[in-house]
């Protein structure tokens, strides 16, 4: 087993990936930015160790200095997360190259199913349903993309092989409006990842968003675990994820899981992967892509099947037998997450940066939060706007659904502008109360995002803080900064912290 | 009657409300608008504690961040501006955007600048891309005139609030 692993990543992901490599006895090397000096993730590691810069590009994404910084503190294996490197071949390659595990599918693999039209035709090889389209060659012209176009029919989706996460994907609506969404789905293609292959792919309707967690250990091991239904998105980006999915049937359920592992096998898939699929209105399923990597929304699975999928990653990565056969997997009752990020929802979700002032997790039964955050941590703009997970379990969805409302309601940040508030919100919305959501379910219903009306109790705290501020003579910024011993006579209020 | 008029978070107008104390163990006579209530503030910490009323207790606590104060309290996070500790230059709210003054709506990094000094300008034309915590936002011009400065570069970090662009009358020229 490995000896210590290096964490190629930051926030919340590194933090939960350094809980498991410690319960394991590993040791737990970090790398940080220099904006992230302090931050949790640095201080959930028994050694970090600087990557100069500030943005990504110069730091977490910088191959070089990762593996150089394994090498010296002698390393065994790096465990890239999710985002920056974790789907980049060449970087799997190169920790191979370096003799040091990359604790994910080999590089052969990420290469396969990064490639999305090679993904495909891996999965129409399967016999596995993908979703109408046209792979095109490299050379076609445009009169014969225009008569592919018209076979699939409008509207639908120019997509680039390189894609995800909604980047370099552009819709046509008809044909006047295909030329134009080639044009900048191609440049926006080439921008991002420097290849500007493109497919044609036909637009589903309000499909579902559900996705297998499979795992394969390269003995002939080879499980799913799952399904999580992933539909409420916002501009293709997930915002609650939940398992097992409030459309499936254990038909569609099997069906899915079969298909999953039919692509797995076809890629002779390594470690943890997902399959993603998009289930029509008619309840049909059309295959997706693969992502190579632990998913943010993993502890659903983990939660329903009691198991940890880090872990299975780390004993995997270091040659061993996965830990677990498709007929233990068992899952039991219903688990939800819900995204928190640092944005705006009454300003159109812009990212917001502050500083971390409160932070008091929601506690108890049932509940698990995984953040990247602490008070005092201060959220910059140089990074992805997530800044913790809540995830509830209940034995059934009503219960997790009543679950989810306390932890969100028990949820205390404060110093950052967070969507909290909105995703309480949308647990109230009936449709998503009654499992009834498609992927253009946020798009389509707006959340109302703004405060509304307020307590009359949170106006007397502000103005007893205002008030207070005012006889203390403007002596300090912040009330925060205030010394526990001054004392201001009646707005003071009763309390002991006079005496501490 | 101590007071003081506040602005929750997308609230057009203000409420004033009045705190007068009516013990020293934190007891207070309030009223929010026109309705009235007694309070009792246990504070537990400089910024945080129990609001006693009418037989229910609730939790707070908050943070202030120059004129706004950050409340959590029964399960509710808000944002309220406190008007009358406002200090000049510190408002909360940007400046309206016809003042000419294209700001930064949040921090980021200039990705791609679309205008030069001396051009002419529509009003909501596309003048600037920038990037923050991966997602692109287009600032457009508030009003039309033309570019009289440039004042971000790209590939440069800006803050919150920082003038991006300064746009004049075109018939000031």
């Amino acid at each position: 087993m490995f000896k210590k692993v290096l964490i190629a990543n930051r926030g919340e992901i590194a933090v939960r990936i350094a809980q498991t490599l410690r319960e394991m006895g590993i040791g737990v090397v970090a790398v940080y930015s220099e904006p992230d000096r302090a931050a949790p993730h640095v201080a959930a590691a028994d050694e970090a160790w600087p990557l100069e810069g500030q943005v990504p590009a110069d730091t977490y994404l910088r191959a070089d200095k990762i593996i150089a910084i394994a090498r010296e503190r002698g390393a065994d294996a790096i465990h890239p997360g999710y985002g920056f490197l974790a789907e980049n071949a060449e970087f799997a390659s190169a920790c191979r190259d370096a003799r040091i595990a990359f604790i994910g599918p080999p590089p052969e693999v990420i290469r396969a199913a990064g490639d999305k039209i090679n993904a495909r035709r891996v999965a129409t090889d399967a016999g596995v349903p993908v979703v109408p389209g046209w792979t095109g060659s490299r050379d076609a012209g445009r009169d014969a993309v225009r008569t592919e176009a018209e076979r699939i029919g409008y509207p639908l989706l120019v997509k680039a092989a390189a894609g995800g996460g909604g980047r370099g994907m552009r819709r046509a609506n008809s044909a006047a409006e295909l030329n134009a969404a080639l044009d900048a789905a191609a440049r926006e293609a080439r921008a991002a990842f420097g290849d500007d292959r493109l497919f044609l792919e036909r637009c589903i309707e309000r499909p579902r968003h559900v996705e297998i967690q499979v795992f394969g250990d390269g003995h002939g091991g080879l499980v799913h675990l799952f399904e999580r239904d992933c539909s409420v998105q916002r501009r293709y980006q997930k915002v609650i994820e939940e398992t097992p999915s409030p459309a499936s049937s254990p038909d569609l359920r099997a069906a899915m899981a079969d298909a999953a592992l039919r692509v797995s096998r076809a890629l002779r898939y390594v470690n943890a992967g997902t399959v993603e699929f998009l289930v029509d209105e008619g309840g049909r399923f059309y295959f997706l892509e693969i992502n190579t990597r632990l998913q943010v929304e993993h502890p659903v699975t983990e939660m329903t099947l009691g198991c940890d999928l880090v872990r299975a990653q780390v004993l995997v990565a270091a040659g061993q037998p996965l830990p677990f056969a498709q007929e233990d997997l068992l899952p039991r009752g219903h688990a939800i997450e819900f995204r928190i990020c640092a944005e705006d929802p009454a300003a159109d979700f812009r990212p917001c940066t502050g500083v971390v002032r409160r932070f008091r997790p929601p506690l108890g039964p049932g509940i698990r939060v995984d953040a990247g955050i602490v008070e005092g941590t201060a959220v910059t703009p140089h990074y992805d706007a997530l800044l913790a997970k809540v995830i509830v379990r209940g034995p059934d969805r009503p219960t997790a659904l009543a679950r989810a409302r306390r932890a969100l309601d028990e949820f205390v940040l404060l110093g950052v502008t967070h969507n909290v508030g909105f995703l309480r919100r949308v647990l109230d919305h009936p449709d998503f109360a009654a499992g009834r959501v498609h992927t253009h379910f946020l798009a389509d219903n707006p959340i109302t995002t703004s405060n509304g009306y307020l307590p009359d109790e949170a106006l007397v705290i502000a103005a007893w803080a205002a008030l207070r501020r005012n006889s203390s003579g403007h002596r300090n910024e912040c009330i925060g900064d205030r010394a526990p011993n001054e004392t201001d006579g009646p707005w003071d209020a009763a309390g002991a912290w006079r005496t501490l | 009657m101590p007071s003081v008029p506040l602005r929750p978070d997308g609230a057009e107008h203000s409420i004033e409300v009045e705190l007068q104390p009516s013990g020293d163990d934190g007891a207070f006579a309030a009223r929010v608008a026109d309705r009235r209530l007694d309070v009792t503030i246990v504070a537990d910490g400089p910024d945080s504690g129990f609001l006693l009323c009418d037989g229910g207790v609730r939790r707070f606590f908050l943070a202030a961040d120059g004129s706004i104060i950050h409340v959590w309290i029964a399960g509710r996070t808000c944002r309220i501006e406190t008007l009358a500790g406002r200090r000049a230059g510190r408002s909360a709210r940007p400046p309206v955007a016809d003042s000419g003054e294209v700001i930064a709506p949040m921090p980021g990094t200039i990705q791609q600048v679309f205008v030069r000094p001396g051009d002419r300008v529509e009003v909501h034309q596309p003048l600037l891309v920038m990037v923050s915590m991966k997602m692109e936002l287009t600032v457009a011009a508030g009003r039309a005139g033309r570019v009289r400065t440039v004042e971000c570069q790209e590939g440069r970090l800006v803050d919150m609030g920082q003038i991006l662009v300064r746009i004049e009358e075109s018939d000031a020229s």
